[in-house]
């Protein structure tokens, strides 16, 4: 509902003057355009901002070669969705290092809409978060992964992750011994 | 998987095509260490994100500083006729003394421990502790930073310890002279306290009275020095004093009246000590003895706005001096093999 309103604004904004839409569009690496509005994606990652203001967004689509179409989707939902309820990003950003703020908890409509994504939609949801620059949906996408891990034996995360266990027999003795206490299943 | 999309995307993305740096913040956000380790064993790429440089320092500014303390060890004051003491913690090693013969360390989690003898313990003479025609005390094990299993460590062996800060470690001589290990440098240097204080009284020790100087270490001062307080004035006076690198003596920066600041009336058989609890930071905990009638009133000192809080005695009498204990690092699966360092630094006193 908010997308087709914005779409329609934006229609109506390009007849007034091109250059002050107020929607960006992003193509995905397989070609396909995305709408989102530009204020959200401004406000949510950081490289967006600065594409915007650097007046590098082509109005065209703007070529996003490393995020494919499925990631981008997602991320315009999350941008067009639920803007709103989100700090800027560029504060945050500006004032603390991501990587050691404390994390704030996923709200609820956040853990929902991580829910919902498939594994591989989740990794490529992350690695698209990081590459926009949009930390709070790393934080909330990293977490999510996180929390996949919980409460399970190195076996059942690798069950889990579909990880292939790469280390020889006598390098899971040595690690069995030492972490011992870590493990459920001894 | 058959799924309902026109065009699923050929694609296998696993978790391990998330690169590195992403796979950290992932690892980062675990939610306890037990998981941590977990993530760590179930293959390589995962142990080496979490064996990286500062992923612990990253995962303590995240978690807090707390996030592998499993709880504390206390020194039993009580109990003490197998004669180890325990004076120092450090993630998940213990430092203890053995009647001035020995140290020991011990990771109590991985059930190892070593005992490291002192020098000047001359095999031939039990009771002895001679080397270099000096006598040498013991009066502390200390585990150093960097110390992190029981395949690498250094332990200092010096007098009583004062505390650290800021790097440094600060231990008080019999003769109102203080020692100062720099941790980075390991590098020592001697400073002395003002002259005109007097010494106080250990009456902890059943009564014994030690020329002991009542000093603690409560934080860094400007410049990276430190900032201590003492009690002087024959145990009534409190001061807080500085010290910076490289200088011989240390400044008196203020002195106040202890009686005056608690409130209670000054008397000729009152004296002042410090009761050593867990916190040796800001917060110390002091007491405040009449000698005739035995009696002890007990305070909490704040000192940066220094006032004292009266505190209840059984609360301050149970908090002894107590250690945290942590679980052993994620260090412990990189199977790292230091070569084993033992630098013995004693002072000498005849």
């Amino acid at each position: 509902m908010e997308v087709d309103k914005g779409k329609g604004e934006a229609e109506e904004t390009r007849k007034v003057a091109e250059a002050d839409r107020d929607t960006v569009t992003l193509k995905s690496s397989d070609g396909k355009l995305f709408e989102v509005s530009k204020e959200a994606a401004a406000r949510l990652s950081t490289v967006l901002a600065g594409m915007i203001a650097g007046g590098s967004i082509d109005d065209n689509g703007t070529d996003l070669k490393q995020i494919g179409s499925e990631a981008l989707e997602n991320v315009v939902d999350y941008c067009n969705k639920h803007a709103n309820s989100i700090p800027s990003a560029a504060l945050i950003s500006s004032s603390i290092s991501f990587n050691t703020a404390p994390f704030k908890e996923p709200e609820e409509w956040e853990r929902k809409f991580v829910d919902r994504l498939s594994h591989d939609a989740l990794f490529d949801l992350v690695e698209a978060a990081n590459f926009l620059g949009m930390e709070r949906l790393l934080d909330v996408t990293c977490h999510k992964i996180s929390e996949m891990m919980k409460g399970k034996s190195p076996d059942q995360i690798r069950e889990v992750f579909n990880i292939k266990n790469d280390y020889t027999k006598e390098e899971l003795e040595e690690i069995r011994q030492e972490l011992a206490w870590a493990f459920y299943d001894d | 998987m058959a799924c309902g999309r026109d065009t699923p995307p050929p694609r296998s993305t696993s978790i391990l095509d998330v690169p590195d740096d992403l796979l950290e913040l992932v690892l980062l956000r675990v939610h306890t260490p037990i998981c941590l380790f977990r993530a760590a064993a179930t293959c390589k790429p995962w142990r080496r994100v979490v064996s990286g440089a500062g992923f612990l320092d990253r995962l303590r500014a995240i978690h807090g500083p707390h996030f592998f303390l499993l709880g504390h060890y206390c020194v039993n004051t009580v109990d003490m006729e197998d004669g180890h003491v325990l004076t120092d913690s450090h993630g998940s090693l213990l430092a203890f003394v053995h009647d001035n013969a020995y140290a020991v360390v011990s990771d109590p989690w991985n059930r190892q421990y070593q005992a490291l003898h002192f020098p000047w313990v001359h095999p031939g003479f039990d009771a002895e502790r001679y080397f270099d025609n000096c006598h040498y005390y013991s009066l502390g094990a200390f585990l150093l930073d960097d110390v992190t299993n029981m395949s690498g460590f250094r332990a200092c062996t010096i007098k009583q310890f004062l505390g650290r800060v800021g790097g440094s470690i600060l231990w008080s001589g019999w003769d109102g002279n203080l020692l100062v290990l720099d941790e980075s440098s390991g590098e020592f240097s001697i400073f002395r306290l003002p002259p005109a204080m007097a010494p106080g009284v250990d009456v902890m020790n059943n009564g014994v009275v030690y020329p002991l100087y009542e000093t603690r270490v409560v934080g860094g001062g400007a410049t990276g020095g430190v900032r201590m307080v003492s009690v002087v004035g024959g145990g009534e006076q409190l001061e807080v004093l500085t010290w910076t690198h490289g200088v011989s003596e240390c400044t008196v920066e203020r002195r106040v009246g202890l009686c005056q600041l608690a409130n209670i009336g000054a008397s000729l058989g009152l004296s002042w000590l410090f009761l050593d609890n867990a916190t040796a930071s800001t917060d110390l905990v002091l007491g405040a003895i009449l000698s005739d009638t035995s009696t002890m009133k007990v305070f909490s000192l704040d000192v940066e706005t220094m006032k004292l809080h009266r505190m209840k005695k059984s609360m301050a009498l149970r908090a002894q001096k107590v250690f945290p204990y942590e679980l052993p690092g994620p260090q412990t699966i990189s199977a790292c093999c230091d070569v084993t360092i033992f630098s013995n630094v004693v002072k000498g006193a005849r």
